[in-house]
């Protein structure tokens, strides 16, 4: 069955928003804290039609409270967080990682517990590394963009299988976090991380990823043509982009 | 005597009532610093600096008292005390962002060193490498309990924030904010302990609720500390809760005192003057209002022994008092 619907994505970050869900944080907080994308590709086997159990789905919330954990954290001020909304933000990004671990401690999942800690440890680390430190040359930049932005992802699948489907997401959801900062539809804080990145170096590794991805897509006999049809327009906008910056 | 004299008395007076369990808790020191290793230059230091600028390891010391009821193991012990030790780690590092803090226990901030950003990387950091040592543990009560006092201390911190600068709070607005600041980690160290060992429920029990009364006792006497010791003794800014919108328990005894009212509403608004600091400390210090929190503090602590007298005697019971006695007496 083929099950390309973004019905699915959209209940997906609903359930993600109410498991997460507290009065006060939301008190002071507009925007939206799950990411549509990020949502889009760990869900991607079950879009496919793979068997799709309870277990999974609890843990799909918990790596969806992990995403947006990492979201809010990374639009803390880096000098003054004085400000109550900045407060409620270094909190609800606490908070959102006390859900994932309870989800996880309710099924239980120890294996994953200690994976995905694992990979949240490491995004840290990279993500520290990469503000005192200028990442150099395309490759460099491919790699800890991927761990940072499909590490929790490629985890779920580890987990869980799927593994078929890592070499998409980690190609596809770095192609997407390079491509918005070429075209420059980032907020400040969030440009914090990339900031030490030259430009060129940037644009080495979007038209790395964009052909490599491509190619990917091409190779992925198991996945449904409307999926693919999806992930290729995901890519069209920044290359369209990246083409006219070129012209 | 000097500050750093009776902070240097205060921790060997600590380190004596841990001298049965030396070895255990250097096993776990150990365990401690492994488990922060990092490929992060930064968040090794910074990891490191917060380890070794030597909280007084009340949590980890409890896991282990707790366990020695029970069919006790070290290495499972060691898991569930870095875990909790780490979490607490974790909880200063963000608090130090929040409460754009520039020294904890004499020394710089992670925050202030680097930058918030990299503070809350290292926080994270930090909680995620408690969560892979608890992980270790696969008993599905252990991490319920974990994860509910967890997100508990985390709607604590919320609700604190929510709190900043209000003055219409009570006594019970109060307990109920220090339970889940600090009392539910010192509750779950007792209680996680004494699970993991495989005691039975009734100690478990006993565990969770000396360890609740204790907990409630330790914050009301840091909150206390706050305004009777030194910023030397206590490595911050004396009355650095008030100043940032923290109304603690002897803040609630003098709160409408008119003559405070100034000093109060000056420290909220950051416009206190050094010499009015110290005017501040010294009118709280003379209203009544320490030995009114005091003796709430002494309330809590003589419940906590109460939950102890039913356990079999030992040198677990023994320790479990001193350090009772120890919290409600200490000095930093």
């Amino acid at each position: 069955m083929e099950r390309a619907d973004m019905q699915y994505v959209k209940e997906y970050v609903n359930e993600v928003e109410q498991s997460i869900y507290e009065p006060t944080v939301y008190r002071h907080f507009s925007g939206t804290i799950v990411d549509e994308k990020k949502a889009f590709f760990l869900l991607l086997p079950l879009l496919n039609g793979e068997a799709w159990s309870s277990h999974l789905q609890t843990s799909a919330i918990a790596v969806g409270a992990v995403h947006a954990a990492f979201d809010v954290h990374d639009r803390i001020d880096v000098m003054d967080a004085t400000p109550k909304s900045q407060q409620l933000l270094v909190l609800s990004g606490d908070h959102f990682s006390g859900i994932y671990y309870r989800l996880l401690a309710s099924l239980p999942d120890f294996p994953f517990i200690r994976s995905l800690s694992g990979t949240i440890g490491l995004i840290n680390e990279t993500k520290t590394n990469m503000m005192k430190k200028p990442l150099v040359g395309s490759d460099q930049v491919i790699h800890k963009i991927a761990i940072i932005e499909a590490g929790c992802i490629i985890d779920f699948y580890q987990r869980y299988g799927f593994t078929a489907y890592k070499e998409i997401v980690n190609l596809v959801l770095p192609l997407v976090w390079i491509g918005e900062r070429l075209s420059g539809t980032v907020g400040v804080q969030e440009r914090v991380i990339g900031k030490n990145i030259h430009e060129t170096d940037m644009e080495s590794a979007y038209n790395d990823l964009r052909h490599r991805a491509e190619l990917a897509l091409e190779n992925a006999s198991f996945l449904s043509i409307s999926l693919k049809n999806k992930i290729t327009e995901m890519i069209i906008p920044f290359a369209e982009h990246a083409d006219s910056n070129r012209r | 005597m000097s500050a750093g004299k009776v902070i240097v008395l205060e921790k060997l007076k600590l380190l004596s009532l841990y001298a049965d369990f030396r070895k255990d808790l250097a096993y776990i020191e150990k365990e401690l610093e492994k488990s922060v290793d990092s490929s992060s230059p930064i968040i090794r230091q910074a990891s490191l600096h917060l380890l070794r600028a030597g909280g007084k390891r009340i949590r980890p010391i409890f896991v282990i008292l707790a366990s020695k009821f029970g069919d006790y193991s070290l290495e499972r012990v060691s898991k569930v005390a870095v875990s909790l030790e780490l979490i607490h780690m974790a909880s200063l590092v963000h608090d130090d962002v929040i409460d754009n803090s520039d020294m904890r226990r004499g020394f710089e901030t992670v925050k202030s060193k680097w930058n918030n950003r990299i503070a809350m990387y290292t926080g994270d950091f930090i909680f995620s490498k408690a969560l892979i040592s608890i992980g270790e543990i696969e008993h599905a009560g252990v991490h319920r309990l974990l994860a509910e006092t967890m997100l508990e201390i985390c709607k604590g911190e919320i609700i604190q924030i929510d709190y900043q600068q209000k003055l219409d709070q009570s006594l019970r607005d109060y307990l109920r904010r220090i339970k889940r600041k600090t009392a539910l980690l010192l509750s779950s160290s007792c209680e996680l302990g004494a699970l993991v060992s495989g005691a039975d429920s009734s100690l478990v029990r006993k565990m969770r609720r000396f360890g609740y009364f204790a907990g409630m006792a330790y914050q009301i006497v840091d909150d206390i500390l706050d305004i009777t010791a030194t910023d030397e003794q206590l490595g911050k800014p004396a009355g650095s809760d008030l100043m940032n919108g923290h109304v603690t328990l002897p803040i609630l005894y003098i709160k409408d005192d008119p003559d405070f009212k100034p000093y109060m509403l000056k420290s909220f608004d950051g416009s206190l003057t050094e010499k009015e600091r110290g005017e501040m400390l010294s009118y709280i210090r003379n209203s009544g209002a320490i030995e009114k929190a005091q003796a709430i503090s002494d309330r809590y602590l003589s419940k906590a022994v109460a939950e102890l007298k039913a356990l079999p005697d030992g040198d677990a019971k023994k320790a479990l008092l001193q350090i009772a006695s120890f919290i409600g007496k200490r000095n930093y």
